[in-house]
């Protein structure tokens, strides 16, 4: 075993992370035959047996769905016990059950099949069920996860691989071996026995020149169902945002509460930022410029705007990034000087350096 | 109302155009490189701070309760650094996910130790920076930053509007 890389092991684990990277941005078709052989693998050194069933689906969600279907299926006919009586709560549920019907619980299946279009999109009541049973099952220490290595995790999956070929650690990597070749030949896979239920790869991925997943253009990841996430650097943004920036408004840019979706979206904004104040009747109550650091180098601007509403908006930027992030400042404050320490735990006067 | 330039003729800022104040605001080129606290101070004074994006490491008296530090935070009783008990393992200042805001960390040496907060439940409140040496804060995008030894307090921003930590 080797405690220490030569310059040229370091070189060659980077060729194993560009690998890895390439089966993580793969696009294509799954190859059956290559799944079925790494299945076989991972089933047996998972379960200790030959594969039952190998399913594929289009999307993680259809697969993940089917599992937690197939769960729910055998349970109802072990006991006649349908998905609407876990979901009121008509019958005592053990540990072990919650255990394995979990993720159907926290769902009405209305939401289970809105979710193929957008899984995040939970309504209020099921959002609830989802606190209050994720809660419930952390006490009792209760692991729920099935899910399984995919190409999507390639990443890590690249240094295990590279550990295992020429570090010397044959021994201790050996288990993850089958997760390897599954990795490789799969996208997300769920086990359940001996049934394995695996997703396609997707069907398109952006990244932008940062490696961030990012497209101004249409989805950032996309599969063959079209279930697919809106992301700009690497932030996931919602959907009509990019599709439809024309439908982007003053009121829901100033209902967002996260700095980065309510930048980009005051961006996309038809006009861009400068017709957002106009827009909102803005009015530029301050602006200055102050030092980076106390020493002296570089500065920044900042503006400081009534926009009608009870807080005024900081406009300024970091001073090392280059981005201009839109902020609410504190109700009453005239100056940009007020409105960073309405924001800020200490005056700016004891702030040494900002980045 | 400030002034940008000191020198006649001076101009009300307050007649530019939304656009001509984002060019102002865009005009000024970031600073990319190293903050290097530490070259200039050998231990910052308390209560003085730095601030990468949206967080805060401030500089705080190990002996005595850092509420008089952190004003703007609602603490109903005494902060102090034995509220810090539990050793954070990655340096990391910000908790959640694989968002950009998650990636503001301290490199962690033997005389350089994070600590989160195992009494406060307070969203506004940071892990503690406890260093017998110089450090790093690095960031992904935001320029890191070297400070001298000493104890930080990290904060988060403020979102006025919500009172809630910034988000993002």
């Amino acid at each position: 075993m080797k405690s220490s890389m030569t310059p040229e092991q370091q070189e060659l684990l980077h060729e194993y992370l560009d690998k890895w990277k390439d089966i993580f941005l793969d696009t294509s078709p799954l190859d059956m035959e290559k799944l079925r052989s790494a299945s076989e693998l991972y089933v047996r050194k998972l379960k200790r047996g030959p594969v039952n069933k190998l399913s594929v689906y289009k999307s993680p969600l259809t697969a993940c769905i089917a599992a937690k279907l197939y769960i729910l299926n055998q349970y109802h006919e072990e006991t006649g016990i349908t998905f609407y009586d876990l979901m009121d709560s008509k019958v005592p549920v053990t540990k072990k059950e919650y255990n394995r019907y979990y993720p159907l619980l926290v769902m009405s299946e209305d939401t289970f099949f809105q979710g193929m279009e957008d899984i995040t999109q939970l309504n209020e009541k099921d959002k609830f069920r989802w606190k209050v049973l994720d809660s419930w099952l952390r006490n009792e220490g209760v692991v729920h996860a099935v899910s399984g290595f995919g190409n999507h995790t390639g990443i890590w999956l690249a240094y295990l691989e590279y550990f295992y070929d020429h570090m010397g650690y044959k021994e201790e990597l050996e288990p993850f071996f089958a997760h390897i070749a599954m990795a490789k030949a799969s996208g997300w896979v769920w086990v359940v026995d001996n049934n394995l239920f695996v997703s396609e790869r997707p069907t398109q991925i952006h990244f932008n020149e940062d490696n961030e997943l990012s497209n101004l253009e249409g989805p950032s990841v996309e599969w063959g169902d079209k279930l697919s996430y809106y992301s700009i650097e690497g932030i996931t943004v919602p959907k009509y945002i990019i599709e439809n920036p024309a439908s982007i408004t003053v009121q829901a840019i100033n209902d967002t509460f996260d700095v980065d979706i309510k930048r980009f979206m005051m961006n996309l904004y038809q006009g861009g930022v400068s017709k957002y104040l106009e827009d909102s009747s803005a009015k530029l109550l301050d602006i200055d410029t102050i030092p980076i650091n106390v020493w002296g180098t570089g500065v920044y601007t900042r503006a400081l705007y009534d926009i009608g509403l009870p807080n005024p908006l900081l406009v300024a930027t970091d001073g090392s990034t280059g981005t201009v992030y839109y902020l609410n400042a504190d109700e009453g404050v005239t100056t940009c000087s007020q409105a960073h320490n309405s924001i800020s735990p200490v005056d700016e006067d004891n702030i040494l350096a900002s980045s | 109302m400030t002034y940008i330039n000191s020198n006649p003729p001076k101009t009300d800022l307050r007649d530019l155009t939304a656009t001509q104040v984002l060019n102002l605001i865009n005009s000024n080129p970031p600073e990319t490189g190293l903050r290097d606290v530490a070259a200039h101070y050998q231990g910052i004074p308390f209560g003085t701070g730095i601030r990468q994006g949206d967080i805060y490491l401030i500089s705080v008296d190990p002996t005595k309760p850092m509420n008089p530090y952190l004003t703007r935070v609602n603490l109903s009783s005494a902060l102090t650094v034995d509220d810090y008990t539990q050793a954070n393992t990655t340096g990391q200042l910000v908790t959640g996910g694989t968002s950009k805001g998650a990636s503001h960390r301290v490199v962690l040496t033997n005389k350089v130790k994070v600590f989160n907060n195992s009494r406060w439940i307070n969203t506004l409140l940071g892990p503690l920076v406890k260093a017998d040496e110089t450090f790093m804060l690095t960031h992904d995008e935001h320029a890191d930053i070297r400070l001298p030894q000493g104890v930080y307090q990290v904060v988060y921003q403020l979102d006025a509007k919500t009172m809630r930590q910034v988000q993002d």
